[in-house]
Formats: C-alpha cells, structure tokens, sequence
C-alpha cells in the first residue's frame, strides 16, 4: 500500500466537510470493530517504496479513543492529518510519507483495543479512519494500552524504509493515561492473532524496538494524568521522548517539528519557523528534546588537560 | 572552599585518575584527595609531566604531586595492598601521605580467596569480578557478625577478631556458599601462619603511617578532590546487578561525607573516554566485537577477562548522569564533563545518540555530550 501522492487539495475539500460535523457525524460506526482495520483479521500492514515514493518512510500514529479522549480522533481527521502531511512534504525532515492511523484503548475492557488503517500516502487514509469505532470506554485500571501498538509496529508491519534501506520509521502514540506495564499473552493472541507464549514486558518490547523505530508518546494532560502521575510514568519509560502537549489543537505541527529536530535540526530555529501560538505549543513540546548537531552551545567552556 | 567530584560516567577506566591528577596540580593551595567508594581493586593510571607514571589502587591519584590522600568511611581498605603500593612508591622516591576514616571497612586475605574461589566456582557464568575481595569483605561488613575495621587495628582485640574470621566465619561462608571442596591453593593459604602474621603486621603498620582522620577534618583543606573508583554503570543501585560492584559510584557517598565537612558547592565532573569501555561480563549495549584502541594501561587481568570496546553511549551516560543528581539535591552542583582518549579515535567518531549510531567530529563530540547531560564545562584530554 501506499503508491499514490497527498493531493492537499482532496483533503482541503474533505476539511471543510468535516469541520462543522460532530464526532457522531464523522465516526458512523455503531457496530464493532470493522474488520478492514482488526489487526486480528490481516496479517500485515506493509510500507514499500514506489515509483511516487522510492524513500518511503513509515509514520505510525496512534491516539486514544477512550472516554475523554474521542476528540483526539477527531482533531487527527479534522485537521491534523493534513497538517503532518503537508508539514512533511514542505519542510521535508523525513522523505516520502506513509502514513498509519491507529486507534488505541484498554485490551482489558475494550472489544477493539487496537484498530489500524492501512499504510498510506494519499487521501483515501480519511475513508478508513471514518470507519474507526470509538468504543469511549476505557476503566479504571490506572491506564491505557498504548504499548499494544509497539507491538503491533515490531511484528505486523513490514517496512521497506527499515527492511531494505535501514532508517528508521517513527511511532506516536498520544493519550492521557500511563501505559499498562505488561502485554497479556492473552490480549496479543486475540487482538493481533499473534502466537505469543508469555506476557510482554513493555521495557522488554521498547528495548527490542529501539533499532527500528523512534518511538514517543506524547501525554495531553487531563485529571487522570494528574492522577495517576502519568508524565513522570512516561518520562522514566521514553525520557525526553515523552511530551506533555499543552495545546492539543496543534498536534500535526509538534509531529512535524519532532520529526525535523530528531532528523537533526536546530530546535531553536524549528520552533521560530511557527507563527504566534504554534510556536508557544511547539516550543513547549520540543524544548527538551536534544538535537544532535551543536546548536546554542556557546556557553560551555572547553578546557584542554 | 572548592569541591570536585571525578566520577566516572560509564563502566570503569574512564580516565579518573588523569583527571584527579590534573585537579590535583592544577591548585597552589593545599589540596586533598578522597577517596569515597570501592577499594584497592581500582587501578587508575597516572602519568607526571616529566614521564614518570604510576597504576594507583589504594592511593589517591594526586600522589604523584605530593597531594594527600583521605581514605573516608567508604572505602574498603585493604593492608596487604597498601604494603605493597606503598613499597613501590618509596622506590620511586615518592612518600605518600595517608589519612584513614577509623570506620573504614577492612579486608583481609581470607576475603579476597573466597573472591576468586567463587569466580572459579561460577564457571563460565563469572560476574566480572576482579578478585579484590571487595563482594566478600562488603557481604561480611553487612551480614555477619565478624566486621574488621580500621579501628580495631591495633586494639587487643584485632588478632582475635582476625582468627575468628579465619577459622569461623571462612567455613561458614564456604557453607553457604555450597563449595564443598575448595581448591588446594584455598586451602593451603587458609591454614598458613605466615599468611595470618604478615596480615596482622602490614595491618599494624598502615595504621602507623597512616593519621586518623574525619570528614570535619577535610575542612583545613581548600580544595577537596573526590576521587571515584568504577563508574555510574556499576553502581551496586544500576538496572545492570549482578554484573555490578558493590559500592555506590557515584554523589550518594559525596553527599554524606559533604555534610560532615560543610560543604555546601561542589563540581561534578563525570569522565569518560571517546569510546566506551568495560571489563569482564556484563551487559554492554554499543559493544562492538572486534573493535580495539590501543589501551595502554590494561593488563589482561585473569579474574575481569579482558577488555571489551564499543562506542561512546550518550544515552547510557545521560541516563546515568540524571540519576546520579538525583542524591545531590541538597548540594548545589554545578555539572562538567571530561572526555579522555580524544587522540586515539578517528575523525569523525561514530557515537550512539538518541538510540541512533552516528558520526560526528571529533571538534562537536564534546558538545553533543556535554549538552546532553546539561554540562557547563568540558575538561578534553587530547595527549597520549
């Protein structure tokens, strides 16, 4: 999948559609998970370079659909997906994007903790996402099971940018919640169809991912966050990867930038390249995250032994 | 009053010992150098401008420019290896100048048997210990009743409290330890008085050329030098255990020590090499077999096996360093960091950064370092 080009124009049009509907409007599924997007109904999601896209890179981004946090979905669909495409394509920190929306819940009280669409550089992303049931459960099990998507990404994809030409592809998970510590053997087999013989451990999972993919998730605070100390959870888990959003409307542009300094760009100067608020909400996202090159590193002293 | 911590970022020979050195010279008033973890089991390698070098285990680094050294309450001593530096130094002329913390743990010869006898017993499956006897005096420290410290030298009591530990923890421990039939040369050393009585009088002769001393002393020097053994990635605290050391490597200790010396600033300086090193067993995440620098002061040691390469982890150390200041909140700390080796690598080095394997001039390599762990000040050391 994935062989066409984004045409901003489809999707300008298909944004205006949308921005006066309602959640209900736009996510019409009442029935289940569907089975196009049941990762226990596909074996894998590919990404393969093409003709329109020789240096495919895969983009995983995942957001939770529990309770409060349906309207992550919907900022994605409405606005944001354009956003991050666009983004790329202008300011190119990655070549060539795939892109794969996931929807995220609780295995433990969920009947479709994960869906997935299909990895994909062109519109027709907006058909699969509307076809996303948004349970808006959730429990009071003191998280979320983001980390299913980690191994959804480690062993039902199949990536030609990681495969064949060894780069990395990026994973988002976004959501308010701590992530619940351990996989259930139970939950993989019948979510995923995987053949798993022992509960996964997400250090474990997060270690073994470490050379394919970056992985981050980033925390839109709510009472629950606060609650059950999630940021501080995250932080030990990613580190500066982990990212407190403080504004939530600027989602695809704090995706983008993340991509441009990890890709080694001055964050200082990423963050400037924004307008007014975005630029607050960016920078307060990124600030933390290191680049690689040496940029306001005027102030250390270097002394020779 | 001025403080410094060299403490080592990484698994080990990082380069402590040149860095104490240098601290050491680099001050006209009276300096002293403590030692606040581990034991003699560290070997850190110093060179003098004029050439003449030395491998310190149980002295500070700064002895070679006549700075004392302060063995505090942490740190294992041990007399039959002090007998011996301390030999050798007077050989080449230099009298070393020592200060000993009277609750300083003691290991004794017995210690560093069952050491080795345990690697031996573990097979293939060795920690990566170095024979030093620290694990054994550590675990007879805390879950005995047959402590030794540097106060009981000299008392009635110390030869008694030695014989004990000779004839009744030693099987005991054997014991616990399942070893049924230890070896001829353990058994041999276990039972010989010339052993014993060579124990009892280098004991009694460290603690005569020794003066004893506190950390409230340490405030008649202007500058106090921390000289750390092992690194972050060894703490007896570090997700890595068992393949750890069994002392705390990094502020914790300083911390204590500063509290009883009104201390109150302190310059932490955390050292490594461009590349990344380690010692016998244990996990390395950047190794990379096969890869070799020309590592001069290294001896293949029987019990640590030799020395493995890989390189320089950012992220480890990053991760390292932000726990480490962790203990020193009451301490205001100003953070620095020491890259040693600059000379032996490459232009450009390949570093692991962010999980990610990439090249980078040797010029930036201090940068990145330093701004990833939120260092003001980088100490470079670009000479052989």
């Amino acid at each position: 999948m994935g062989s066409s080009i984004w045409d901003a124009k489809v999707y300008g049009s298909y944004s205006v559609k949308t921005a006066s509907m309602s959640r209900e409007e736009i996510f019409t599924n009442r029935s289940g998970c569907h089975d196009d997007l049941n990762p226990a109904k596909f074996d894998v999601r590919e990404s393969c370079d093409s003709l329109q896209n020789p240096n495919s890179t895969p983009i995983i981004i995942g957001v939770d659909e529990t309770g409060s946090m349906g309207f992550l979905a919907e900022e994605i669909i409405k606005k944001g997906l354009g956003v991050i495409v666009e983004g790329i394509r202008n300011r190119k920190p990655v070549p060539d994007p795939h892109i794969l929306l996931a929807a995220i819940g609780d295995c433990c009280c969920d009947q479709a903790p994960i869906q997935t669409t299909q990895f994909e550089a062109d519109v027709c992303i907006v058909d699969q996402i509307e076809k996303f049931y948004l349970e808006g459960n959730g429990g009071g099990n003191n998280g979320e099971s983001y980390p299913v998507l980690w191994w959804f990404a480690q062993n039902k994809t199949r990536c030609d940018a990681i495969i064949k030409r060894n780069r990395k592809g990026f994973l988002f998970t976004i959501g308010d919640e701590c992530p619940l510590p351990l996989l259930a053997k139970e939950h993989i087999n019948m979510f995923m169809n995987g053949s798993v013989e022992a509960d996964v451990r997400i250090e474990d999972l997060l270690r073994e991912m470490e050379a394919q993919w970056e992985v981050f998730h980033l925390i839109t605070p709510t009472g629950a966050t606060k609650r059950q100390n999630a940021i501080e959870v995250w932080r030990e888990l990613l580190g500066e990867r982990a990212i407190t959003i403080k504004d939530s409307s600027r989602l695809g542009e704090i995706i983008v930038s993340i991509m441009q300094v990890i890709e080694g760009e001055d964050s200082t100067k990423v963050i400037n390249s924004w307008d007014g608020d975005t630029s607050l909400a960016v920078g307060s996202a990124v600030q933390d995250l290191v680049k690689v090159q040496s940029g306001d590193v005027s102030s250390i002293e270097v002394i020779d032994v | 009053m001025k403080a410094i911590a060299v403490i080592g970022a990484a698994f080990g020979d990082e380069g402590k010992g040149r860095m104490v050195h240098y601290f050491s010279s680099q001050t006209n008033d009276p300096a002293i150098v403590v030692r606040y973890n581990g034991g003699a089991q560290a070997g850190h390698t110093v060179v003098r401008d004029d050439g003449l070098g030395y491998i310190f285990h149980h002295f500070g680094s700064g002895t070679l420019v006549g700075t004392p050294t302060y063995l505090s309450r942490f740190f294992i001593t041990n007399p039959l290896l002090w007998h011996a530096e301390n030999n050798e130094l007077h050989k080449l002329s230099i009298n070393p100048i020592l200060f000993v913390h009277p609750d300083a743990p003691v290991s004794t010869p017995y210690d560093m048997l069952l050491n080795r006898e345990t690697e031996l017993q573990r097979g293939t499956r060795r920690h990566g210990s170095c024979g030093y006897g620290i694990n054994e005096t550590v675990h007879r420290l805390c879950e005995s009743e047959h402590p030794l410290f540097v106060r009981d030298i000299g008392t009635f009591d110390f030869k008694r409290k030695v014989e004990a530990i000779r004839s009744k923890y030693i099987p005991q421990r054997l014991a616990k330890l399942k070893i049924a039939s230890p070896s001829k040369e353990f058994q041999e050393a276990l039972a010989s008085p010339a052993l014993l009585d060579e124990f009892l009088y280098e004991s009694s002769n460290m603690l005569s050329c020794a003066g004893t001393f506190t950390d409230y002393d340490l405030r008649r020097f202007p500058t106090v030098i921390f000289e750390g053994a092992q690194g972050l990635g060894l703490d007896e605290k570090h997700k890595f255990f068992p393949h750890v050391t069994r002392s705390k490597t990094g502020l914790a200790n300083i911390v204590n020590i500063c509290k009883g010396a009104d201390i109150n600033d302190i310059e932490a300086v955390y050292v490594t090499r461009t590349y990344t090193t380690r010692h016998g067993a244990g996990p390395f995440p950047t190794e990379v077999i096969g890869l070799q620098y020309i590592d001069r002061t290294n001896v293949k040691n029987d019990w640590q096996g030799s020395l493995r390469f890989g390189h320089l982890d950012i992220d480890l150390i990053k991760d390292n360093v932000k726990k480490d200041l962790h203990h020193a909140r009451k301490l205001n700390t100003s953070v620095s960091i020491a890259i040693t080796c600059l000379d032996q690598v490459d232009d450009p080095v390949t570093i692991s950064f962010q999980h990610k394997v990439m090249q980078t001039s040797r010029e930036n390599i201090c940068l990145v370092a330093a701004s990833a762990i939120g260092a003001t000040k980088v100490y470079r050391t670009s000479k052989p």
